[in-house]
């Protein structure tokens, strides 16, 4: 089952300037950090600290909301909207993939296998980030649907006079290997 | 008060007024109305200028009359950079070669009534006399100057505090960085061009550094140059302090580590290869990524280090010594507004009427 991009981007479209403003703000806040402690730092740290940031405002924007809900489980930062969608997020690469080593939960996450907490219904989307070259300045807020370490699509969310929007950025692939992980990966179960 | 000690016209400073305003003979011609046959001559010191031509050469020019009875010889450029100079134009070499001279009579001038007490001077090591390795002599200087460990902080504070004396100038190239060199009963001058990113100030400063610590006595220019280069280096990124810095030498962390250690993203790249902690392979493809990626400059601004040495003479001067702008213009031999451009931050004197 891929998912619709046209209509999970609709459902989330909500969330989608918080959830921009907010990675704006969390890289914001790494930026502040001391060069004498950044410079200490790999990506890996980097991304971490950026990602809790973004947690904390995620909280800050989302706690108490109706029909949001804030779900930590094990490592899993993840915001359920509507029993529908359930972000997480990551740093991600220009087509909207995320990099670190996987854990079983997390395989299972993207593979949109039950986990205790979350509707099964619900789609599970990462909400991240492409931070520019030298890792100074975000490129572009992307929400994609991850398979595995692949995605099946990818978007990039724009804000233009306090309003959200978004572009497809899914890409392209041969005729026929649309639903597959192209990364050569086989496809997830159910997909 | 200023340093007219005869009334002889010297050929030489009619040269460097000219060169500082980037003005062909032909030029001088046009703005002055003085024929460039007259012009030439007096250049050569075959004539005297009439009264009434100095005047005109020094309006068109826009020095004062006094600058053109200095009798001071012009120096020309440090034996380093040759091959840099080279592909300079003449006319820039000129004027950089101008403002460097005009800027030393300064110096001289303003040093005269100014003392600064300097505990560790820059001090000089031959490098065929002692066995040592730019490196070495690097680690050796930190170690003189008792600089702790990781990045040098403020170099130029640091060779204005061993008794160097650090300007700015406008170069109007990128072709050349800096100039330094030892002049006699002088200070030790660094000229550096003020129109290039803080973090390659600071690199190229340390590079004039190492020359003036090492090179003394000319040699050749590639082999100075390159040992200039390691110096710096090895002053400002000392292998041991670097080195953690450098164990995943990717641009992305690289860009952090620029922001502490205040050197290029450059800099550091070439460092971690002639530290060896990549391959030749790995040097070249973070090179082919370098120049993909930062072809309009790299990310992070490092602030331009502010020199104090000269403005705190200045500053003597008219707080301490009582000297007005026009006195200090006249000492400098530049009119009062060349001397508040220049010594930008000399406060102008206002008239206030009731």
């Amino acid at each position: 089952m891929i998912e619709d991009q046209n209509r999970c981007m609709a459902l989330a479209e909500p969330l989608l300037q918080d959830v921009h403003d907010a990675w704006h703000h969390a890289f914001g806040e790494y930026l502040k950090y001391p060069a004498e402690f950044t410079a200490e730092h790999d990506d890996t740290t980097a991304a971490n600290c950026i990602r809790s940031h973004m947690w904390k405002e995620v909280t800050r924007r989302f706690a108490g909301r109706k029909r949001c809900k804030l779900i930590r489980m094990r490592g899993l930062n993840l915001l359920l909207h509507r029993d529908e969608l359930v972000f997480r997020f990551k740093k991600v690469d220009g087509a909207g993939r995320h990099r670190n080593y996987q854990t079983q939960q997390q395989e299972d996450f993207d593979d949109q296998l039950p986990l205790p907490e979350l509707p099964p219904e619900a789609v599970r989307l990462t909400s991240g980030y492409q931070p520019d070259f030298a890792g100074q300045s975000i490129e572009r807020i992307i929400v994609a649907r991850p398979i595995r370490r692949s995605i099946a699509w990818a978007a990039q969310v724009n804000v233009t006079d306090g309003a959200a929007s978004w572009v497809d950025i899914t890409p392209a692939r041969l005729p026929g290997t649309e639903h597959m992980d192209y990364r050569g990966r086989k496809s997830a179960p159910g997909d | 008060m200023h340093q007219v000690t005869n009334e002889r016209f010297n050929p030489d400073m009619l040269r460097l007024a000219r060169d500082a305003r980037e003005a062909t003979q032909e030029d001088l011609a046009n703005w002055s109305g003085v024929t460039q046959a007259l012009i030439s001559k007096v250049e050569n010191g075959l004539t005297q200028p009439s009264e009434e031509v100095v005047e005109k050469i020094a309006a068109a020019l826009r020095f004062p009359r006094a600058f053109f009875f200095q009798q001071e010889r012009a120096m020309g450029f440090p034996p380093f950079h040759y091959r840099k100079r080279t592909r300079l134009g003449a006319k820039a070499l000129a004027r950089i070669n101008a403002s460097m001279n005009i800027r030393r009579q300064h110096v001289a001038k303003l040093m005269r009534s100014y003392e600064r007490e300097v505990l560790k001077p820059i001090p000089q090591y031959d490098l065929d006399e002692t066995g040592l390795t730019p490196e070495r002599v690097a680690e050796r200087l930190r170690a003189y100057w008792m600089l702790p460990r990781g990045p040098v902080d403020n170099i130029v504070d640091l060779i204005e505090r061993a008794g160097g004396i650090v300007i700015p100038v406008r170069f109007g190239t990128d072709l050349l960085d800096a100039i330094s060199f030892r002049a006699e009963g002088l200070p030790p001058l660094f000229f550096v061009n003020k129109d290039i990113p803080g973090d390659r100030y600071r690199f190229s400063l340390a590079h004039e550094l190492g020359h003036i610590v090492m090179h003394n006595i000319p040699a050749d220019d590639q082999k100075m140059e390159a040992e200039a280069d390691r110096f710096a280096a090895a002053f400002l990124m000392p292998a041991q302090d670097v080195r953690p810095y450098l164990n995943t030498v990717k641009i992305s962390t690289l860009a952090r580590v620029k922001a502490f250690w205040k050197v290029s993203i450059k800099a550091l790249i070439k460092r971690a290869h002639d530290l060896k902690l990549i391959t030749d392979h790995y040097y070249k493809v973070l090179n082919i990524q370098y120049n993909k990626s930062f072809a309009q400059g790299e990310p992070i601004v490092i602030p331009l280090e502010q020199p104090s040495a000269l403005k705190n003479a200045v500053k003597y001067h008219m707080q301490n010594l009582g000297y007005s702008i026009r006195d200090l213009a006249a000492m400098l031999c530049l009119t009062e507004d060349d001397a508040q451009l220049v010594y930008g931050d000399v406060p102008r004197l206002r008239l206030i009427s009731s």
